[in-house]
Formats: structure tokens, sequence, C-alpha cells
């Protein structure tokens, strides 16, 4: 019976359908207040369902910890002893210095640098994007995580948060084509735009010739885009491409952030001028994971303290 | 022959689940576009129940959950339940296999389409004040007609 009923669709229909798509489409790209307000309020349910889909390997990792044997559990506990009264020792270090680094700066009526409060997170999936370079951690609107939020991970930089829900937040890879920051070229003092490529490669572009920087240089984030707080390890320096004739070089840097392997990361949730951050801070492990990376001091000691994290 | 809304509606999400399950990269590409075959199927046989808007909705929260271009999916899910629909008849009594030949087809074309979509979606910020205009049209339309028909009734005498 209802194979010989034409159903033929109708036009009119059609074309109010498209008309209303095509207008989402230039809105959604304009970037409207109630386009973004839409997509985060229907995000909520696609991230809740990423996150169901989630639980089963929640469960089964929640299951194999069952069969853990009880010494395997001792000897990871006295690591993980160990290596926290490592970082803590390293921290006093850090906390001293920052105390200094504040004073001198009060002196040159310089503004004091606070350490933000971050946010562990795991990574619980990935939207099936033509670009990849996307992911969706579990912590969203409730924990405090907006849109443009930095995300580092126990390395360096990883990304910023491009949507947040009320099941979670995707987060865009800073090696996107569409994701670009201020980072501080090695030493030099010089600040420049790093551009991702879409692939593992990023670029700055139009450094000036005379720049001194070399392959094994460390880009930090500079803090003037005020999304990123100051002295981030974002990129190392792989190759330099001359290009003679405009007078300017080309730098291209591969992340230091371990973008195959994420699993956990943390979100900067405070604003970097927030006060009173730092002294309950000490508190909750996450946070005193993350600290030795920030060393909000000059760029050097960054340095430093990412050189010794990577050994650990 | 109605099916219950809420077995469409079970059998839609759980298609957007296996679209969002993590994969790795290299299957990811293969992976087929469940929700859209789901809307395919439901459009081929209740096309009572899921027709044009029930695509665009389905479509709509695709692009959500992709974090892509908001509107795209959503009017590619419609083009393409409209062409299934137009060609309903043949298409529900057609072999399997040649069921799955055309849906291949349709899809290779989605795919077109949506790539070149991608392509000129820098130049949406234009369209959307094209847009305008189409909608002024539209407003003015009957305007028109009215004067252009009265005149024309006018000038036969």
């Amino acid at each position: 019976m209802a194979l010989f009923d034409s159903h033929r669709p109708g036009l009119n229909l059609l074309l109010v359908l498209v008309v209303v798509s095509i207008a989402l489409m230039s809105l959604d790209r304009i970037g409207t207040r109630w386009v973004g307000q839409l997509d985060q309020g229907l995000g909520g349910a696609t991230d809740g369902i990423i996150k169901t889909i989630h639980q089963p390997v929640v469960m089964a990792r929640g299951i194999g910890q069952w069969f853990v044997e009880r010494r395997e559990l001792h000897a990871e506990v006295e690591r993980l002893r160990e290596e926290n009264t490592l970082l803590r020792g390293q921290m006093q270090q850090f906390v001293a210095l920052q105390r200094e680094v504040d004073e001198l700066r009060a002196m040159l009526d310089g503004e004091a640098s606070t350490i933000p409060g971050v946010l562990l997170a795991r990574r619980i999936g990935h939207p099936p994007s033509l670009r990849g370079n996307l992911f969706t951690i579990g912590r969203g609107f409730g924990d405090d995580v907006r849109p443009g939020d930095p995300v580092i991970d126990a390395h360096g930089v990883v990304g910023q948060i491009l949507r947040s829900t009320r099941f979670g937040a995707t987060v865009i890879q800073l090696t996107s084509r569409d994701h670009m920051l201020s980072v501080i070229l090695g030493d030099t003092g010089r600040s420049a735009l790093l551009r991702g490529t879409g692939d593992r490669q990023l670029v700055v572009e139009r450094v000036p010739e005379r720049t001194a920087i070399e392959p094994g240089d460390l880009l930090t984030t500079s803090g003037i885009d005020t999304a990123f707080p100051r002295g981030y390890p974002v990129a190392r320096v792989s190759t330099i491409e001359m290009d003679e004739a405009q007078g300017f070089i080309r730098l291209i840097a591969e992340p230091v952030a371990d973008l195959e392997r994420l699993d956990h990361v943390l979100v900067i949730t405070e604003p970097p001028d927030a006060p009173d951050a730092s002294p309950k801070a000490g508190g909750t492990p996450g946070e005193t994971l993350e600290r030795p990376a920030v060393a909000p001091a000059p760029d050097e000691s960054a340095t430093t303290a990412t050189g010794e994290s990577d050994d650990d | 022959m109605t099916t219950s809304w809420f077995a469409i509606l079970l059998t839609s999400i759980a298609a957007l689940a296996l679209t969002l399950l993590p994969l790795p990269a290299a299957v990811q590409v293969h992976n087929p576009q469940w929700l859209l075959l789901t809307v395919i199927f439901w459009s081929l046989y209740r096309p009572a129940q899921a027709g044009l808007i029930y695509a665009w909705i389905a479509g709509l929260m695709l692009d959500v959950a992709t974090n892509g271009l908001l509107g795209l999916n959503a009017l590619l899910f419609t083009l393409t339940v409209f062409l299934v629909l137009s060609l309903r008849q043949r298409l529900s009594v057609a072999p399997l296999l040649s069921q799955a030949l055309l849906i291949a087809t349709f899809t290779l074309v989605f795919l077109m389409v949506a790539l070149w979509v991608e392509g000129v979606a820098n130049d949406l910020v234009s369209m959307a004040t094209y847009l305008s205009r189409a909608l002024s049209n539209l407003a003015a339309w009957p305007v028109v007609f009215f004067l252009l028909s009265r005149l024309a009734r006018i000038s036969e005498r």
C-alpha cells in the first residue's frame, strides 16, 4: 500500500530547508552569537553521546585494575611517591624563584605573575572531521572550561578549547590550519606568529634574516595574544628556510607536546592575572605536576625547566 | 505501516554514535557514513514519517558532533533525501545490489559537493549579504507580481 503512495516531497519544503541551511552556514562562518549558542546547546547532546561511548573503555580499565598484581601496585605507588617528592622539591625552588622575580618586577613597576589554576581532563574521543586536528575532553562548562582556554600537556602547549558544552569540550590542536598563536623566538626576545599547517609541522613566516635563531631553539608563548600565559614551551625549531630575495627567513618547528599519545591534558582555566592562585594551589597533585612547566621566570629558566621534565 | 518514532530516533542516535566512535585515523577514513545510510533507509521505507525535516535535523546533529560548518551536512542530507524520495518508487523495489550501487553513487555526489562547499566556505561571509538580497526578493516578488500583472491586463485592452 505504502509502495504505491508517491510521497513525492514538496518542493517548497526543500527550498525552505536549503535557504535555512545556507543561512546557517554563512551565519556560522561569520560567527553570530545565537548560532554559537545553538552549536553549544546541541553539542551537549553529542558530547554526551561521545562520553557514553567512552564508558566501556573506562569500565574495561576498571576491570583491568582488578587483575593488577599487588606487588606491581606497590611498585607503582613507590615510583609515583618518588616522582612527587622530586617534583615538590623542584617546585620549592620555583616558588622561591617566582617570588624573587615578582619582587624584582614590582621594583621595576611591572606586573607580578601568578601561576594559573589548571584542570586535569581526560581525552575521550575525536570527532571524525576532515582535518582531524580536534579532540574531545571529558570536562565541560560545569568545570569552568570556556572557549579559548589554553590546553597543555606535561611537555608543552597542545591547543585551545574550541567549544565547551555541558558534558565535554572540543579542543583544537595547535597543528590545525585554523590555529595561530604568538610565540617568542628562543632567546632573542622577538615575538612572531606560529601557524599550524594541518600536519605535524608548524610554521613561523616572515622572520627577519638577522634573527639569531638556530635549529633546536625553543619557541615559548609570548602572552601578547592574551590567550596563552607567557612562558609555556610550544615548539622546537627543526629547519630554517632561507628566503634571501626578501630578507626574511621561515622557521619550521615541531610541537614539544606529545600530540600522538595524548591521554590526559591540562586545561588552564583561570586567566593568567587571576589573584591568589599560588598559595593554595600546592595541595592537589594535578597542580603540583604542572608547576615545573609554568616557571614564570624569563625564557632561559623555562627552557631548563622543560629540559628537566623531559629527562624524567 | 508505521514504525514507532522511538525506533527511528534510537537507530539514528546509534548511527551517530557509530560515526563518533574513536578510531585510528587510517580506519576513520573508510568508516561508512552510518547516519546518512540510516536516514536514507528510513526515508526509503517510511517516507510518511521520516522526510526532509528529519534528514535536515539529522544532518545538523552530525554538523554539531563533528564541529563542522553548521548547516553543511544538514543541506547535503536534505538534498540526498530529496533525491531518494524522488526516485523512491524505483529504488524501493530494486534488488539490494543495485540499491547499494545507487546509494554509492549518491554518496559520491554528496562528498564532491561537501568538498566544494568546504572550498568556497571562505566566501560564505559575502554569501550572507547575497542572502539578505534573496530574502528581500522574496518579499518584493508579490508586489512586482501584482503591479506587473495589473499592467499586463491593462495593456491588453
